[in-house]
């Protein structure tokens, strides 16, 4: 094995150009694999960890229809359908009796349909919430500065807004958002409070940046007392209910079980309760990302195939000239296995050797993408033991023809060959 | 015995027609034996190097090397009866032009599956009993023809093999470089090698100690074949007389 490592390296040093150009093709298609890979999982490596980070450990579960499952039901647009109980306090009771519930609460929500503006300046891409006195004890916000909601806040039904800081920043950009008026819907609203979901970058100024606040720009909110929300809401049904979770890891089992409890009361086919949490939008977000990878994962093994079969092409080319040398040592008594095993090692050796300055390059070029666009890249361990791996299945695979047809060489024939 | 040829014959097969190569050889020797089978081109004897030298099978007959029946024996076993049993000279020598002498010499211990180090030891006996000792490192292409043939013949002895097959050992080499290769041939016969060369040189063949002649794909002794020889001369005189 070493005699054929050896023998190997000496072939190849004997045509460096040559083998340089076969090794060029893997090079070029591990090197791509290696950029994509990092560079992917580098954003959605930053983007699930400051979701998770964030600590969210609530879920939302809403109404969906059935044939447009992306957006939850609005009822600002649309009507609480027949045949769908909402979540009242007997339903709400029961999922907080659910294993692995600390708590639940109703909530009146509506995604993008209330106009919040300031100063005659829209924001529409906001969550507008009605919520109960414990909404806040349950959802893991930090109050930056102002107040909660307090008793008279409900009992006299006082238009006050709790707002995240985020949509505080775009709205007021540097002055104080506290006691600022704002309108929702058609009401006038004070903002009392001022609170933080996730530690969001303030400036955009790369790529990733980006890609985090169009992430959390979903997550920008105005809520409201529940008592104040039919001022403008328009409806006073509960849309949706936020139970907090003991263990984020349970978030799937707890939501099919929340869900469970809202469904069993609907007599209608088409609408069903659903859950959604930061972990399912993450789990979003890395679905898209698996997905991107894997296309242009597969674009990357054309490369590596088209390599493939120029170490092939080189390996025949080598058998031929090697005749002489190969009927010599099967003369010599070297059995077809050893024969075999010397192109098949040559064949692995050039590919793994491509394999390897591929992964170098690539790590090297994800480095160099990422400063330059200050994009975070995440070289992953296994990502590159698969990479070398696989250039050496290459080398097998498109060596073993070249290998058995050297093994089969007639040594006669093969001596007397010029 | 060490090697037993009985009614050997060998076909071609040229498009739909059976070319006979080689027709009932007989043939012994023994251990320590020195024979040159001698021939004209195109006389059948590099198809009876091939069978004696285990690169190919005879169409019939029976061929015992060293009491074991190569008809019988698969491709793998053939392969090991070669690298222990054959210790094979070209008449271009044959040598691994990016492998130093050394390690040339090594090759059929690689695949005899032979230690390192004592692969290593063994190969460099082999080159100083050639004269080589000085020259271990040195490449093909730094060597001299003659050199490069007693290169190989330090390959070919460094398995201890039952017999030296030689193919036209001094083809390739001027008289002085052939003159050095043969005086190795008879020390090593005279050391107990058993040797059988091939040649289509009558000086050559001289050095052995008995002489065979393939004439036609049949085997002759030296003075049937002269008598043959002899005859064709004066069939050809005659024609040309009348």
């Amino acid at each position: 094995m070493i005699e054929n490592i050896k023998l190997s390296f000496q072939g190849i040093r004997s045509h460096k150009m040559r083998s340089a150009l076969t090794m060029l093709g893997i090079i070029i298609g591990i090197a791509s694999i290696i950029i994509i890979v990092s560079l992917i999982s580098g954003t959605s490596e930053q983007l699930k960890s400051a979701m998770i980070d964030s600590g969210d450990s609530t879920i939302t579960v809403a109404l969906y229809d059935k044939e447009e499952p992306w957006n939850p039901l609005d009822p600002i647009t649309k009507p609480l359908p027949d045949g769908v109980i909402p979540p009242d306090s007997d339903t709400v009771e029961a999922v907080e009796n659910l294993d692995g519930v600390l708590g639940a609460t109703p909530v009146y929500s509506s995604e993008y349909n209330v106009q919040v503006s300031y100063n005659g300046s829209n924001d529409s891409s906001v969550t507008v919430m009605g919520v109960e006195k414990d909404y806040f004890s349950l959802k893991n916000f930090a109050l930056t500065s102002g107040r909660y909601f307090i008793d008279r806040d409900y009992d006299e039904r006082h238009n006050v807004a709790v707002i995240t800081s985020g949509l505080a920043s775009s709205m007021f950009e540097n002055e104080s958002a506290i006691g600022k008026t704002i309108t929702v819907g058609s009401e006038l609203f004070t903002v009392v409070g001022l609170v933080k979901e996730i530690q969001t970058e303030e400036e955009i100024n790369t790529l990733s940046d980006y890609y985090m606040k169009v992430a959390m720009r979903a997550h920008e909110f105005v809520i409201v007392p529940s008592t104040s929300w039919v001022n403008f809401g328009g409806f006073d049904v509960y849309s949706s209910l936020v139970v907090k979770i003991k263990d984020v890891d349970d978030t799937v089992n707890v939501g099919a079980a929340a869900s469970g409890v809202l469904n069993a009361n609907i007599t209608n086919n088409g609408y069903e309760y659903r859950s959604s949490s930061m972990q399912d939008d993450a789990d979003y977000l890395e679905n898209i990302t698996r997905f991107v990878s894997i296309l242009l994962i597969g674009i990357a093994s054309i490369s590596l195939l088209v390599g493939g079969i120029g170490v092939m092409n080189i390996m025949l080319v080598s058998v031929t000239e090697r005749t002489k040398e190969i009927g010599l040592k099967k003369a010599l008594g070297a059995k077809k296995r050893v024969i075999l095993g010397q192109f098949l090692t040559e064949s692995v050796v050039l590919t793994g050797m491509g394999g390897i300055l591929g992964v170098v390059i690539g790590i090297g070029i994800s480095y160099l993408v990422s400063f330059l666009l200050n994009m975070p890249a995440a070289i992953s361990v296994p990502a590159v033991a698969v990479a070398v791996g696989f250039s050496m299945g290459v080398g097998i695979i498109f060596g073993i023809t070249p290998s058995i047809k050297a093994a089969n060489l007639n040594p006669i024939d093969a001596l007397r060959y010029e | 015995m060490i090697l037993s040829l009985k009614g050997i014959y060998k076909n071609y097969l040229t498009g739909s027609m059976e070319v006979p190569a080689l027709k009932n050889i007989n043939l012994d020797v023994e251990k320590g034996d020195y024979l040159a089978i001698m021939g004209p081109s195109g006389s059948g004897k590099s198809t009876l190097m091939n069978i004696i030298g285990c690169l190919d099978k005879p169409t019939s007959g029976e061929y015992l090397f060293d009491d074991i029946n190569i008809e019988t024996q698969n491709d793998a076993s053939l392969s090991e009866i070669r690298n222990k049993g054959i210790g094979f000279v070209f008449q271009n020598f044959n040598l691994l032009p990016r492998q130093s002498a050394l390690e040339n010499v090594e090759l059929p211990m690689l695949y005899a599956k032979v230690k390192k180090k004592e692969r290593r030891e063994i190969a460099i006996r082999a080159l100083e009993r050639v004269g080589l000792g000085e020259r271990i490192d040195f490449l093909p292409t730094q060597l001299s023809g003659g050199q490069k043939q007693r290169v190989a013949i330090a390959r070919a002895i460094a398995n201890n093999p039952k017999i030296l097959l030689a193919d036209e050992p001094t083809g390739a080499l001027d008289s002085k470089s052939g003159d050095q290769v043969m005086e190795l041939f008879s020390e090593l016969n005279r050391e107990g090698m058993t040797i059988v060369m091939i040649t289509h040189e009558r000086a050559i063949a001289d050095c052995a100690e008995k002489i065979v002649v393939i004439y036609d794909g049949e085997l002759k002794t030296m003075e049937e074949f002269e008598q043959i020889q002899n005859a064709r001369k004066h069939g050809f005189g005659g024609e040309k007389n009348a």
